[in-house]
């Protein structure tokens, strides 16, 4: 005979048992996750979750650092920049009367980079790929082996996300000029590329712009997204009014990002309307 | 063959010596060997062939060792500080509680508060234990091993290698496998 009240009891008492197990494990898992590697005195530069390393001084003011980790996670602060990746072999270094700053970083193996920036419109860009590195002299990021690239807004004013095989970009400074529509300042994306960009005009309206092609450039100082090789463009946004297949298609972009004009070069280019007109000199719309 | 020269006070032993002979020569055949109880004494141990250069030197405040003839000792020694050195240069130096010196070898193991120094650029190993192992030329430490620079903090790790200057750091595997 069963009795229920034990039953109970002890069932209670499993899961507690359970639940504490879990949350040891939790624990533990986290303060693994905590392993710091290095870590510069006002935490700038913090390396963490690594499995090896070796780190070598190259000079008084410079360090290279090999790391593997599950995954190695690298944080930049003043560039507002967190990479993840399963190996890592970068340099930091210190400029004169200057703070530690990570100089050069050569990702592998299931890279991610997560760069933030802004305070009142905090902007976001991931990037997934096979290897990447990064050079802050140039502020250059270029990846290789299958890259995703999804860039956001804390308003949801815009979202940029694109695939390919490749691609290079020059972010912003974190100090980024107020026109900035973007954390990206120029780049460019190829190899089967699929590019969906989704925006939301001051009006509360939005649309997407779907694409595949060959290649994406972005050029945020000139407001233009170019899209090349065997465009082919559908979506909602107010500026189509139909499909378009064109070898080279421009997107104009207003002060907030948001999709103004398009143009349409090339043949066959079977379909394009913009809000604008063309200027002068502009292609077979 | 391992040459040392003992400098210190030395008193008449009233305490088992404290040397490891199981690792170390057998000291019934050869030199006969001297045990002491010293206080202040200072030692280096110079490395085999012609060139007898200076692998690391310590000075103490106690220490119980015994020696041989041909200056090889083994033993505990107490509160010490000292230098290691790389092809005769001085690298880094070292304060801890204790050291002890393995009778036949030229490994100098640390342990007790044990910080290690570089000057130039300055640099601090800080970490329970520690050897120097002059053969392989590096440190293998042990126990919330902690290296500080100017510059940044690397740690607390478990167990990490580092060569006599401090200047590459690494977990034993990935620093023996490095270029």
């Amino acid at each position: 005979m069963t009795n229920p009240f034990i039953s109970a009891t002890h069932t209670k008492a499993m899961a507690i048992g359970l639940f504490a197990l879990c949350g040891l494990t939790l624990a533990s898992f986290a303060q693994n996750a905590q392993r710091v590697l290095l870590k510069d005195k006002d935490s700038s530069v913090v390396i963490t979750n690594y499995t090896d390393f070796v780190v070598k001084r190259l000079s008084a003011k410079s360090t290279r650092v090999v790391a593997n980790g599950t995954p190695l996670i690298v944080t930049w602060s003043r560039d507002g920049m967190v990479m993840k990746a399963a190996s890592f072999d970068g340099t930091v270094a210190t400029p004169e009367k200057g703070k530690l700053e990570l100089e050069t970083a050569a990702l592998t193996k299931g890279v991610e980079v997560e760069v933030t920036r802004g305070t009142d419109l905090k902007r976001k860009l991931e990037l997934d790929a096979g290897s990447a590195r990064y050079v802050a002299a140039d502020l250059s990021l270029t990846l290789q082996s299958g890259l995703h690239l999804v860039s956001t807004d804390s308003k949801g004013l815009q979202k940029v996300d694109v695939k390919g095989s490749a691609g290079k970009f020059t972010l912003y400074a974190n100090s980024a000029p107020k026109t900035a529509r973007s954390i990206v300042r120029t780049g460019s994306i190829s190899g089967g590329v699929t590019f969906v960009m989704t925006s939301k005009a001051a009006d509360g309206s939005s649309g997407t712009i779907t694409a595949t092609c060959q290649t994406v450039t972005m050029d945020d100082p000139e407001g233009k997204v170019t899209l090349q090789g065997n465009v082919d463009i559908t979506g909602d946004d107010p500026i189509l009014v139909g499909d378009i297949k064109a070898n080279r298609v421009e997107i104009l972009l207003d002060a907030q990002g948001t999709p103004d004009e398009i143009r349409v070069f090339g043949t066959p280019a079977s379909t394009a309307v913009g809000k604008k007109s063309t200027p002068p000199g502009g292609g077979n719309r | 063959m391992i040459a040392c020269i003992l400098l210190g006070c030395a008193a008449p032993p009233n305490r088992p010596i404290y040397a490891d002979t199981k690792q170390g020569k057998d000291k019934t055949e050869g030199n006969a060997t001297q045990s002491a109880n010293m206080r202040a004494g200072e030692a280096r141990r110079m490395s085999d062939g012609s060139s007898k250069q200076t692998l690391w030197a310590i000075a103490w405040n106690t220490a119980e060792v015994e020696y041989d003839d041909n200056g090889d000792f083994g033993g505990g020694m107490f509160e010490v500080t000292g230098t290691v050195f790389r092809q005769g240069k001085p690298m880094s130096g070292f304060a801890a509680k204790e050291a002890t010196a393995t009778y036949g070898s030229n490994k100098l193991s640390i342990r007790g508060n044990v910080t290690i120094t570089v000057l130039e650029p300055k640099t601090t190993l800080k970490c329970r234990e520690i050897v120097w192992n002059p053969d392989d030329d590096r440190y293998e430490a042990r126990g919330s091993v902690i290296v500080d620079t100017e510059q940044y903090t690397l740690g607390p790790f478990d167990a990490i290698y580092a060569s006599a200057d401090l200047q590459t750091i690494g977990t034993p595997e990935t620093f023996i496998k490095q270029p």
